[in-house]
């Protein structure tokens, strides 16, 4: 009876953790302030809601959306509410059925990994107004927006290929080959990559790039690893699509005292105050500024520039796409790289030099090219 | 393939492979010491996590070392407790006892790490301290050893002499003994006064502290902070370490450091022409092969013990 009793208890431990695991709901909402600019969002306060497929906190793309999520909510006057869904995509489709059924004006999620639900549930819900981030849709109440990742890796290639050229003590000039690490082999990762290699042939085509994935978005341990055996491979120069794992990445650096470039978050910024000496190698960061694409993407659909049923791309031409310019880009780098820099942006954002895309290669080119670049 | 060979055969590998070695081989022996005593501890994955953020916590808000590893093995030493109440005193199933531990440390860290840091992924913005780097004096001298043995975190050194003590706990002190006794036959154990669950308890704790360790060196070691999920499946593949090495100090260092070979290896064959899914499968593939040939030859052993 006694034995009963306990495996009830411990059953009954287990599943309430699960079903908070699985409910881990964290609602942020901001009151509409009233003091800004409530003409932009119509008469009454637009309501929108932001569903996380994972959580904050990931220093990149989800922080940075949330981030334009709250300017939203401050400068627009917009309710705004963040709905973190965990990383059981089972239970996605029923979050967004609950949000559908409530009154919100705009309902934003993000990437390819909830899409296919995503428009579905939109499907059934005509009335609706839906944003979806970093991908394209083809329903009738939905608008996608596509981030140029390839634009972000093009400006890291060019940035790594114009450093490594103008020589540092901290680069071997015999080597000239650059690192990419990445988290998974998928088209998204992979669109940062095709741009790197091809900033990186834009500048100086004799330049050789290696390639690693961590096979994870988590695994630190292994980002550290293989971004150490990137720069034991001669690789002096290493850009990091890593998600989470990145900080593994930026350990490496430190540890091997060789540069790095981030992505989607200003990482030296972000962590200069605490640890300085662990980011003093981070070159920059390729940024995508997903918080100016939420609101860019909200306040274009409420003013008629932007309009449902289509996609968008907002990249370096909208200035959504970047690098990350703080104190140590301004001293790692010359006037001359950063004037250079300027310039190729400004090239790449009026179409004068065109960056293929992994999106319109399939794995065997994308494949190929990566096996051209290695040394 | 020459390319393979040269990479396997550097110092730089060797040492890496060390390095990897490290947070498997802390939680397999302690694995390795619950087996021994009858009990399987699936919750190595949880510990090692709670006490990464732990360790990480209490010397950021300790201020020092000591109070981190404090902190630490505190935690480890406290879910392991837990577990072992559960398991010993409330006779739960030791499955279930270990898959709670490990489901309330994935969610419980993140929460924890919210409310003090305010973010859910790192804790960068937490100034918190690490283990150092021990260069051997005179071993560091030595060239192609010294740069392979010296130079390693404090942690690692501690793993490598935690197989040697493990190892005289088991076989040259009494407690060893009835470790061993009370997981061979808890019955005849008892019967000339072995404190069965009082020894089981003894040896889950050991096991959590050496966990617990493992896990310090994930976050004050290997990195210098902590971050979600850091662990990355590192207590399961410990589990399997240590039941590959037949819960022997020798074999589970053995199999910890044929893992850890496979892990390295995944990182290096990425940089030559094969597909990256291939290479991740690798460490992986090397646990079901372990398995599978653990299991063969246990199963070989039954027949012979059979047909005597």
């Amino acid at each position: 009876m006694k034995k009963q009793l306990a495996l009830l208890l411990a059953l009954g431990m287990s599943v309430s953790l699960l079903a908070g695991c699985g409910s881990s709901k964290t609602t942020e909402s901001t009151q509409p302030t009233g003091t800004g600019s409530a003409d932009a969002a119509g008469d009454e306060a637009k309501k929108v809601v932001f569903m996380v497929n994972g959580s904050l906190g990931d220093k990149g793309f989800f922080d940075s959306c949330q981030e334009g999520m709250e300017r939203l909510g401050s400068e627009y006057g917009c309710e705004v509410k963040t709905i973190e869904m965990g990383r059981d995509e089972t239970a996605y489709e029923t979050y967004f059925r609950d949000v559908s059924e409530q009154d919100w004006d705009l309902i934003v999620a993000a990437t390819w990994s909830v899409q296919e639900v995503f428009e579905e549930v939109a499907a059934d819900y005509p009335d609706n107004n839906y944003l979806f981030l970093d991908g394209e849709v083809s329903s009738d109440n939905m608008i996608g927006i596509t981030f140029p990742s390839n634009e972000a890796g093009f400006m890291a290639g060019c940035l790594a290929a114009l450093k490594l050229n103008a020589g540092d003590e901290k680069i071997d000039p015999s080597q000239k080959i650059v690192g990419f690490v990445g988290s998974m082999d998928t088209t998204n990762i992979n669109d940062f990559l095709v741009g790197y290699i091809d900033g990186i042939k834009y500048i100086d085509d004799s330049i050789k790039v290696i390639t690693s994935y961590v096979g994870s978005f988590e695994d630190v341990a292994t980002c550290l690893e293989m971004t150490t055996q990137l720069y034991n491979q001669g690789a002096q120069i290493v850009y990091a699509p890593a998600s989470q794992s990145i900080v593994g990445a930026v350990t490496a650096s430190s540890d091997c005292d060789k540069y790095i470039i981030g992505c989607d978050t200003d990482l030296y910024s972000e962590m200069v105050e605490t640890d300085p000496n662990l980011v003093r190698n981070v070159l920059s960061s390729s940024l995508k500024k997903m918080g100016d694409a939420v609101v860019t993407a909200s306040t274009s659909l409420w003013d008629g520039t932007m309009s449902l049923g289509e996609n968008y791309s907002l990249g370096l031409s909208e200035g959504t796409v970047g690098l990350a310019d703080n104190d140590n880009f301004q001293a790692l780098t010359s006037e001359e790289i950063r004037t250079q820099l300027d310039d190729i942006a400004t090239k790449v954002a009026n179409g004068e030099i065109e960056v293929s895309s992994a999106y319109t290669m399939d794995t065997a080119a994308i494949e190929a090219m990566r096996n051209e670049m290695k040394p | 393939m020459s390319i393979i060979l040269q990479n396997i055969f550097s110092t730089e590998f060797v040492y890496m492979w060390i390095r990897v070695v490290t947070p498997i081989l802390l939680p397999a022996l302690g694995g390795a010491i619950c087996n021994r005593a009858g009990v399987v501890n699936l919750g190595l994955e949880g510990i090692m996590l709670l006490s990464a953020l732990a360790g990480v916590l209490g010397s950021a808000f300790g201020g020092g070392l000591l109070a981190g590893l404090a902190a630490g093995l505190g935690t480890a030493l406290l879910v392991s407790l837990v577990f072992a109440y559960f398991h010993l005193n409330l006779k739960a199933d030791a499955t279930i006892c270990g898959t709670a531990i490990n489901t309330l440390a994935s969610g419980f860290t993140v929460l924890l790490l919210f409310t003090i840091t305010g973010e859910k992924g790192t804790s960068a913005s937490l100034k918190s301290f690490s283990f150092s780097t021990v260069n051997i004096p005179l071993v560091e001298d030595i060239p192609v050893i010294g740069k392979i043995l010296s130079g390693h975190n404090l942690m690692t050194y501690v793993a490598l002499l935690a197989v040697v003590a493990v190892w005289f706990l088991l076989y040259k002190m009494p407690l060893g003994l009835r470790i061993r006794s009370v997981g061979e036959n808890p019955n005849a154990a008892s019967s000339v006064g072995v404190n069965v669950r009082r020894t089981r308890y003894i040896a889950i704790l050991l096991c959590g502290a050496l966990t617990g360790l493992g896990g310090m060196y994930m976050s004050m070691g290997y990195l210098g902070m902590f971050t979600r999920e850091m662990v990355a499946g590192r207590g399961f593949i410990a589990l399997a370490a240590a039941a590959m090495g037949q819960s022997t100090p020798i074999g589970v260092f053995l199999s910890s450091m044929l893992f850890a070979f496979f892990d390295g290896m995944s990182n290096t064959l990425q940089l030559l022409a094969l597909p990256s899914q291939f290479i991740d499968m690798l460490p992986y593939l090397a646990t079901i092969g372990g398995l599978t040939a653990y299991s063969i030859q246990r199963a070989r052993k039954a027949k012979r013990r059979l047909a005597e």
